[in-house]
């Protein structure tokens, strides 16, 4: 397969790890890159392709965010780290692009660049979010992402970010300002009909067993709170028991849209976890976070949260809650909102280095 | 003096050979030792519904009754049957004579190692990093 575009430009963004924060973070830049098309020295976009083993990339309209000239590959989540790897190599080694854009994993997840990327002729772009420093120390990352043209720090400290390659951009988001929703268009999206009550969302994403407990803990504040508030369950996550549940208390409240930022304006109060979306998402709308740690392997979430956000337990996050609908003002909904979106810095960045 | 123990994440420690610290969140406490355990950890007591106890008061419970019956783990994961789960494959201790199985108790060889053992020691050296596909 050779990528064709009428820019000329192609670029392959390396978008492989679990859950929805790589993939997510690796749309939010590819959209950017054809939008902010026209400006400057590029009038065309560069054609995309994302490569992606999320389990969440089969069932989002991830082709219908980024556009024509940009298309997604979509390797099974379930594939075992040599059959990854294996498809990972032959797709580079057979494809022609003039920028690489790797998120996260400098030598790849499973370490397959670690040998192909060094030969490669093209510019190549690093995504530094943060990462366990046992694994930088382990792999040597500082010496080999000096095989890397750019780092791009998408809004936060990484162990790796004060190297004269790396350059810091704000927060790398989904939408911009002017893209989401304002409050009444969506609470219509969040299906609440009222603007009298608070709406607390607690979003389920991650691990399938993370998404049941944040499930359980939705249905535990319906329970509770379902006179003073609107409690919302965000998930783009199936049921397994999916079927034999059709009628279940979770179905009245479970929402599946993505990405779900267009709609923050709508919320008031976010039960979420520590990952990168998550956080940064609940910071740019100024919305009330409650996160919970959840382990990873790379990824530090309770680096992440400040204290003020974190909840350190399921019973923590349920008292916190509390508090926060009991003492949730209308005034409080909707503050002015003055974000940048760090993908605009970053396409600035990375065109840069192709000129 | 009681032990102190951190509040919000699982206390036990997990793992076959070597042992681990889990840190994922706590799901409830362990009614004898009051241990903070994730629902991975935590067994309902079988005459005691919606209390649980932790592996470790679980393990000292099936030495000391040998065929007592086993609290499930509260776990949503109900793809594998309760039996097998690693944590009640045993402990080793090791210059004694002693290591047991959740299928009684038998005298050690020092010599079983296997190799799922020595994968066992990899991974504890290298945290897995680089190896799972799902990670994040």
């Amino acid at each position: 397969m050779e990528l064709a575009s009428s820019s000329g430009r192609r670029w392959l963004v390396y978008a492989l790890g679990g859950g929805m924060g790589h993939l997510n973070r690796a749309v939010a830049l590819s959209r950017a890159a054809v939008r902010d098309s026209g400006q400057g020295k590029f009038m065309l976009p560069p054609e995309i392709v994302l490569l992606t083993n999320s389990p969440f990339a089969e069932t989002l309209p991830i082709s219908d965010e980024l556009g024509e000239g940009c298309r997604v590959l979509k390797l099974s989540s379930t594939l075992s780290r040599d059959k990854t790897a294996a498809e990972v190599t032959k797709l580079i080694q057979n494809e022609r692009f003039d920028t690489l854009v790797v998120d996260t994993f400098p030598r790849g997840l499973g370490g397959e660049l670690a040998t192909i990327l060094p030969e490669l002729d093209c510019r190549k772009i690093l995504v530094h979010r943060d990462l366990n420093p046992k694994y930088c120390a382990q792999y040597k990352l500082q010496e080999f992402v000096q095989h890397y043209d750019r780092l791009l720090v998408p809004g936060e400290a990484a162990p790796l970010d004060d190297l004269t390659h790396a350059v810091r951009t704000d927060p790398w988001l989904i939408r911009d300002q002017h893209e989401l929703l304002n409050a009444t268009d969506a609470r219509q999206m969040l299906r609440v009909e009222s603007d009298a009550l608070p709406v607390v969302a607690v979003i389920g994403c991650g691990r399938t067993n993370e998404i049941e407990q944040m499930r359980s803990l939705a249905i535990k504040l319906t329970t509770e709170f379902a006179s003073i508030a609107n409690i919302r369950f965000a998930t783009l996550g199936q049921r397994a028991d999916d079927k034999t549940c059709q009628n279940s208390q979770s179905d009245s409240i479970t929402l599946r849209f993505w990405p779900f930022f267009q709609a923050i304006r709508g919320v008031s109060i976010i039960v979420g976890g520590g990952g990168y979306n998550s956080v940064h998402e609940a910071r740019a709308a100024k919305t009330k976070l409650i996160g919970l740690s959840w382990p990873r392997l790379y990824d530090r979430q309770q680096r992440r949260l400040h204290e003020s956000e974190r909840a350190v337990d399921f019973q923590q996050a349920f008292q916190q809650v509390a508090a926060a609908i009991k003492s949730h003002s209308k005034a409080s909904l909707n503050p002015p909102l003055r974000f940048r979106n760090g993908v605009h810095q970053a396409i600035k960045i990375i065109n840069a280095a192709e000129a | 003096m009681a032990k102190t123990w951190n509040q919000g994440i699982c206390n036990e420690k997990s793992g076959f050979l070597f042992s681990h610290e889990c840190f994922l969140a706590s799901a409830a406490n362990c009614s004898r030792c009051q241990k903070p355990v994730c629902q991975d950890h935590s067994h309902e007591i079988v005459d005691h519904p919606g209390d649980v106890l932790c592996t470790s008061c679980t393990k000292k419970d099936l030495q000391r009754n040998p065929g007592k019956k086993r609290g499930a783990s509260r776990s949503s994961r109900r793809d594998h049957d309760d039996y097998d789960e690693p944590y009640f494959y045993g402990g080793y201790y090791y210059g004694s004579v002693y290591h047991d199985n959740h299928y009684g108790t038998r005298s050690a060889d020092p010599n079983d190692f296997t190799e799922a053992d020595s994968e066992s020691l990899a991974s504890e050296m290298d945290e897995g990093f680089e190896s799972d596909m799902s990670e994040s």
